[in-house]
């Protein structure tokens, strides 16, 4: 068989920044219909390397060839032009119109002066039924959910013909049943001969999906092979170079009390009825949809949501939370999934964030303005938990925005275990970080269990929420439909639950 | 490296300005033989007082993450208000205490309307704004109340301990203290987090409406002081004093580098706005450039200003 020509190729690409050698002689490239995984820890390369095929960049040295001619891609609509397609993991429609709009965004037929609505939503349907979408135009896309808007994402690339899609950990926000309908997506695109370069950090996916693999370390290239030819172990040791624990050991600490119990919380529809209890030393991981009200649950704990009805507990003593303020008083403290929008201030330093939940601690002074700090307090405990939880940052003075992911998780992990929390509910506590910043935020999650921390884990990642917890929780709906003991527990017996309720079908086909 | 290129650009940033600032000095003192006098000078710093209390005040909003339009006319109503309690008790005591009490009542209304109404800042304070004004204009009936009492006028104007106006004196005071609050204190740390990211300061405690409301009495009790002081400068309370100060307090702010959308600034970055506006408005009167003039010039250099400082910082900066 004859190798066919790629549709693009990176020649021994070269690139520096100041201080930092991003990517040292790094070659790769797409075949037709092919789904190419480029796998590498955070700050490996793959960024940087994705970057100079969308023209963002320019390589220091290297060329790129496109269907084997050389080319120089001038910067990212050039490349779009010449059917590269990028699609973001922070999605970049416009909640405000809708899905028709949303596709032919920047290319809407003109009548006249004005757009040819009519044109407009027949071309956008075009394009939808071609991936076999069934999105309904006219619908206002902050009315989807996020599986949805990827697709409305996709259909925008797709109007253009493109040649090469890139994906940057597509379902990171997506549940187990919304990938499907995105791997489905995939598999209609590889048909029609489009290359897809797919960058993931999850074995599952990635395994699954990869017709070959190329792995990144240190901005080099370590390998690119077959993904058959490899195996889930091998792979992660030739991302790290060192060997990576894949599983936690279970159950060290024993489990005590009742620390926080819910009885009958109900919050706007999206929350109804649920009873919970979190035991000091237990890690309850909590699975479901993505719509299912997690997120709602764990706001409702830490004070974030005002509820209809229910009822708090801590100790057996009832509690009300005004405030998170009121939570986080009582020993409660909550890791959000979304950390840039509601962990971190990003643009304030590790410093800063790592202390923002217990300013009154370091208060030095309680006169005016809510005290004068103690800044070498201060300074102290932020060493002692960046060295603690092996924060990465050239020093506590920087500004968090300029973190990897993983080591901003760990900041807004330290800002809430310096506290010495009763209860720590985490939010999907390892999205979009890699796989050796996760290895070690799952030992860390165990170890603050072992201490006696109750702990809540909402996770979309069933492997995770199996193989971190001790207990799992699935929630449909807003109810919770069931829960079983981790040992023991299976996929397919937590997603039966995550699907418990009748009225909960796929709203993409 | 890329914590050490931010650093080094925040430095040059600022030198930038201080440049800036130092250049039209430099400028002024060479087109005019009036600007590098000892009284120029003290009258330089008497006329920026005003303006550099009130872009303290400023800052602190805008780095809250909001806005005030309210400040000139509030400024005028307060120093009415001032003069009028001087006229009739005589006590400089309860003149302070009046346009201070004054200043942090409609930081109190501005700061629960803002908070608790959810109506944004911009709105609420362009209500005050308008409703100030015209209070002033009414209460006078158009007419400057004179400020006869001596002792005021030594107390906030006339005074030159060291040679140097009392008011300055008064102003660097301030912003050592402000700037104390503003680094040092949990309530400045606070500011910060809540403009930086509001969602997330809630979520880590921290009390985001009563910090926001606070940030509104303590700027308006800022601007009841810079009131105070205006009137002993120019001898009288007038509806029509302090127009257009919002604007220059907010362009002082912004071309000091402090972002608009908030979390990010300083009251040093403040400072260095406030000279080169300070200068920019003395060297031109020297220079008996038309008032009208002025204004183009100066909105001219305000957004030569900020363009040059964002294509130093580079792009997405």
């Amino acid at each position: 068989m004859s190798q066919p020509v790629p549709l693009v190729r990176l020649d021994h690409i070269s690139k520096a920044f100041p201080g930092v050698r991003a990517l040292d002689d790094v070659s790769f490239d797409v075949l037709p219909g092919e789904v190419h995984v480029l796998m590498g820890e955070n700050g490996a390369g793959k960024s940087t390397l994705m970057k100079i095929l969308s023209g963002a960049y320019q390589p220091d040295s290297g060329a790129i060839q496109i269907d084997g001619y050389a080319v120089r891609l001038s910067d990212p609509l050039d490349a779009n032009r010449r059917g590269i397609v990028m699609i973001y993991q922070e999605l970049t429609l416009l909640d405000n119109l809708d899905v028709g709009r949303n596709v032919m965004l920047g290319q809407e037929p003109g009548r006249g002066g004005g757009v040819d609505w009519r044109a407009l939503y027949a071309d956008a349907e075009r394009i939808l039924r071609d991936l076999d979408l069934t999105l309904d135009v006219r619908a206002p896309v902050a009315e989807l959910n996020m599986a949805e808007r990827q697709m409305v994402e996709i259909a925008r690339a797709a109007r253009r013909d493109p040649r090469v899609i890139v994906m940057d950990e597509p379902t990171s926000s997506l549940t187990q049943s919304e990938e499907e309908t995105l791997f489905a997506l995939i598999a209609r695109l590889k048909g029609r001969g489009v290359g897809i370069i797919y960058i993931s950090h999850r074995m599952d996916e990635v395994f699954r999906l990869a017709d070959r693999i190329t792995v990144l370390r240190d901005g080099k290239h370590v390998t690119t092979l077959p993904a058959s030819e490899l195996t889930r172990a091998e792979l992660i040791a030739l991302m790290v170079g060192r060997e990576v624990e894949s599983s936690v050991p279970r159950g060290v600490g024993a489990i005590g009390q009742i620390v926080l119990a819910a009885r009958g919380l109900s919050a706007g529809g999206r929350v109804r009825d649920v009873d919970l209890d979190l035991r000091a030393g237990e890690i309850v991981g909590l699975a479901g949809l993505i719509g299912a009200g997690r997120t709602e649950v764990a706001e409702v704990l830490f004070g974030a949501r005002s509820t209809d009805m229910g009822e708090l507990r801590i100790d057996g003593q009832p509690v009300v939370f005004q405030s998170p303020y009121d939570a986080i008083q009582r020993g409660i403290a909550y890791v959000p999934d979304d950390r840039k929008g509601q962990g971190l201030v990003l643009m304030q330093s590790v410093q800063t964030n790592v202390t923002l939940a217990a300013l009154e601690r370091f208060v030095r002074t309680p006169l005016l303005m809510g005290g004068v700090l103690n800044g070498r307090a201060i300074r102290e405990l932020v060493e002692v938990w960046t060295a603690r939880l092996n924060i990465r940052a050239a020093s506590p003075k920087v500004n968090v925005e300029l973190l990897s992911g993983g080591n901003q998780q760990k900041v807004v992990l330290a800002k809430w275990l310096s506290r010495n929390p009763r209860v720590l509910i985490l939010n999907e506590p390892t999205r979009g970080i890699d796989v050796g910043a996760k290895a070690e935020v799952h030992a860390l999650i165990r170890d603050i269990a072992s201490q006696g921390v109750a702990v809540l884990m909402i996770s979309s990642e069933l492997p995770e929420v199996l193989s971190v917890s001790d207990r799992i929780v699935v929630m449909a709906a807003g109810r919770i439909t069931g829960e079983m003991p981790a040992r023991g527990a299976t996929e397919r017996a937590v997603l039966a639950l995550a699907f418990g309720d009748t009225n909960m079908t796929e709203r993409v086909s | 490296m890329t914590a050490n290129r931010m650093n080094e650009r925040r430095i040059s940033n600022e030198y930038g300005i201080l440049g800036a600032v130092v250049a039209l000095f430099i400028f002024f003192s060479l087109a005019s033989p009036f600007f590098f006098d000892a009284n120029n000078l003290v009258n330089l710093g008497r006329q920026t007082v005003l303006l550099g209390v009130t872009a303290f005040a400023m800052t602190f909003i805008i780095l809250s993450g909001e806005i005030d339009l309210s400040v000139g006319s509030v400024v005028s109503l307060i120093s009415i208000i001032v003069a009028m309690t001087l006229r009739d008790t005589g006590s400089i005591i309860g003149a302070l205490a009046v346009g201070l009490g004054a200043g942090a009542l409609i930081g109190v209304i501005n700061g629960l309307v803002t908070v608790k109404g959810h109506v944004p800042s911009f709105i609420t304070t362009l209500g005050i704004f308008s409703a100030a004004r015209g209070i002033s204009l009414a209460v006078t009936n158009s007419v400057a109340i004179p400020i006869l009492n001596e002792d005021y006028l030594l107390v906030f104007q006339d005074a030159r301990p060291l040679g140097i106006a009392v008011s300055v004196i008064y102003a660097v005071v301030l912003f050592a203290a402000l700037h104390f609050v503003l680094t040092r204190t949990r309530f400045g740390t606070s500011i910060y987090a809540i403009g930086g990211n509001a969602m997330a300061a809630r979520l880590s405690g921290i009390p985001v409406d009563r910090i926001k409301i606070l940030v509104f009495v303590l700027a308006g009790t800022i601007i009841g002081f810079a009131a105070i002081l205006q009137i002993a400068r120019i001898g009288s309370a007038s509806p029509e004093v302090a127009r257009n100060l919002e604007l220059d307090a907010i362009a002082a702010v912004v071309l000091g580098g402090t972002s608009l959308t908030g979390g990010r600034g300083s009251l040093v970055r403040t400072i260095f706005g406030v000279l080169l506006i300070g200068i920019l408005n003395n060297g031109m009167n020297l220079l008996n450039i038309d008032s009208y003039f002025q204004f183009i010039i100066k909105g001219a250099i305000i957004i030569l200003a900020v363009l040059i400082d964002r294509w130093s910082r580079g792009r997405g900066a």
